[in-house]
């Protein structure tokens, strides 16, 4: 199953959620988390991995997608984009179809497959958002994040024809996700006539930036942190949504 | 030749095995390779205006259907329908009828850019395929037919013919999984409420949808809604 997380706008924390959600899923799925900001990858750099084949291998000279795949260290696999690769800003139909094909093959040795897309509503973007089955935006408790939030899934539901949201708040306290939710939802209600789901809020953690600047997960630097229960709960969440 | 001869004359070579020298063999090419082209312009092309005829637009839609599927990537439709046309041709005489739609086809032609696939559809009616564009690229480019349309004299300048067109504009996302048939089908009832609110107007979509739908990604509506209000909540 392939699921995107996707915010509309940048910094809103969410490469180090996806690795955390990978994590918390791991012990009981088979999990890959494809770097999906192609061209300028985040995920090798926050699980330190330091890979030698990467997205560009596979979509510029045409090596099989598996052999991009690597080991992240905590129980799931990682397909790591590649680092100022111009190229792979814009991907051209060809590309675009060897990636959809390399990912729906790789797809099925997986339970779940997410994708930490790109900041933005730029084409490729909204093409991962179109290849998942399950889109997750990620939003912040600030105006700027909840309007770029709500312009997403507008072009997504309009122009693409999505209809299924699930809806995450960060760097938000379990009250203030609520409030920003249902405000969100009354306003994709009534002018989209929307109805999404929410996971759940992860509060703002200096243990988890510290986390980030070590370059290890929260989960595993600081498991008992706040924002390390609030990020289990929301995949126990994730879990009961989809399976 | 006639098309005929050179069909008599290819049966012939056929045939009957007469030969014919090198000359004669790259005349006759020359001439089949003619009418091949003639044959192709003719099947494609509408005779009166020079845009594309309906069966080559059927066929293009098609495809753009196929495109949008495999690549994910929406593209729209607009079809657009002279008001009132039939008066002119009762007014003013089939002639003058046929310069009207030859000077709509060109306005057009200048509106659009050079991937979008215009066609006459019907008698008075025409349709603009717009690859890869979503439905706020599609409406801002009927707009500016609309208006283009509205301003146009399509008479002279001592007869002046002012005319209005209404517009149905419709996008294919590629999750719709609709047939050619019903996307058409769709965006010609839009057509039909454009006629039906009163002609010279643009519809898209469903009223919920238009609710939302203003020229930059957002409404200035939208955005206070979701602005004002969770603000409110803040102790």
């Amino acid at each position: 199953m392939m699921i995107s997380i996707t915010s509309g706008k940048g910094g809103v924390g969410k490469t180090s959620l996806v690795v955390n959600l990978c994590l918390a899923l791991a012990p009981e799925y088979r999990i890959l988390l494809v770097d999906a900001d192609l061209g300028l990858a985040n995920v090798d750099i926050m699980l330190s991995l330091a890979p030698r084949v990467t997205l560009r291998h596979i979509l510029l000279e045409g090596l099989p997608m598996s052999k991009a795949v690597v080991y992240s260290g905590y129980g799931f696999d990682v397909l790591p984009a590649a680092s100022g690769v111009a190229e792979l800003v814009q991907p051209d139909s060809d590309m675009k179809e060897i990636l959809e094909l390399g990912l729906k093959s790789l797809a099925e040795k997986y339970d779940l497959v997410f994708f930490d897309t790109g900041a933005g509503i730029g084409h490729v973007v909204l093409w991962f958002n179109c290849l998942a089955e399950h889109i997750v935006v990620v939003f912040t408790p600030e105006p700027t994040s909840l309007t770029d939030a709500y312009a997403l899934i507008k072009v997504l539901y309009r122009d693409y024809g999505r209809q299924n949201f699930l809806l995450l708040a960060n760097q938000a306290t379990e009250k203030e996700g609520e409030q920003y939710f249902s405000h969100l939802e009354r306003v994709l209600q009534h002018y989209l006539g929307l109805s999404p789901h929410y996971l759940g809020a992860i509060p703002r953690d200096q243990k988890l930036e510290k986390s980030i600047r070590q370059q290890k997960p929260l989960l595993v630097s600081d498991p008992e942190s706040k924002a390390a229960q609030a990020l289990n709960q929301i995949a126990r969440r994730l879990k009961r949504l989809l399976f | 030749m006639d098309i005929d001869q050179l069909l008599a004359l290819v049966d012939q070579l056929v045939e009957e095995g007469k030969t014919l020298d090198k000359e004669e063999l790259i005349k006759l090419l020359k001439e089949l390779r003619q009418a091949c082209v003639h044959f192709k312009e003719q099947a494609t092309v509408d005779f009166l205006t020079g845009l594309y005829n309906r069966r080559f637009f059927e066929k293009q839609l098609e495809t753009a259907i196929e495109r949008a599927k495999r690549e994910k990537v929406p593209f729209s439709l607009i079809i657009l329908d002279l008001d009132f046309f039939k008066r002119i041709n009762d007014q003013y005489g089939h002639v003058t009828g046929d310069q009207v739609l030859q000077q709509l086809a060109r306005l057009i032609k200048k509106n659009i850019r050079k991937i979008d696939i215009a066609a006459r559809y019907g008698g008075e009616e025409f349709a603009v395929i717009l690859p890869s564009t979503g439905l706020e690229g599609a409406v801002s480019a009927a707009r500016r037919l609309k208006r283009s349309i509205e301003n146009h004299n399509f008479g002279l300048p001592t007869k002046p013919i002012k005319l209005t067109a209404s517009f149905g504009v419709g996008t294919y996302s590629p999750f719709a999984n609709w047939s050619a048939t019903e996307f058409l089908d769709h965006v010609d009832h839009l057509l039909y409420l454009a006629k039906k609110r009163g002609r010279n107007c643009i519809v898209h979509e469903d009223i919920a949808i238009q609710k939302s739908l203003d020229l930059e990604g957002l409404s200035s509506e939208e955005k206070r809604a979701l602005l004002n209000g969770v603000w409110d909540h803040d102790d």
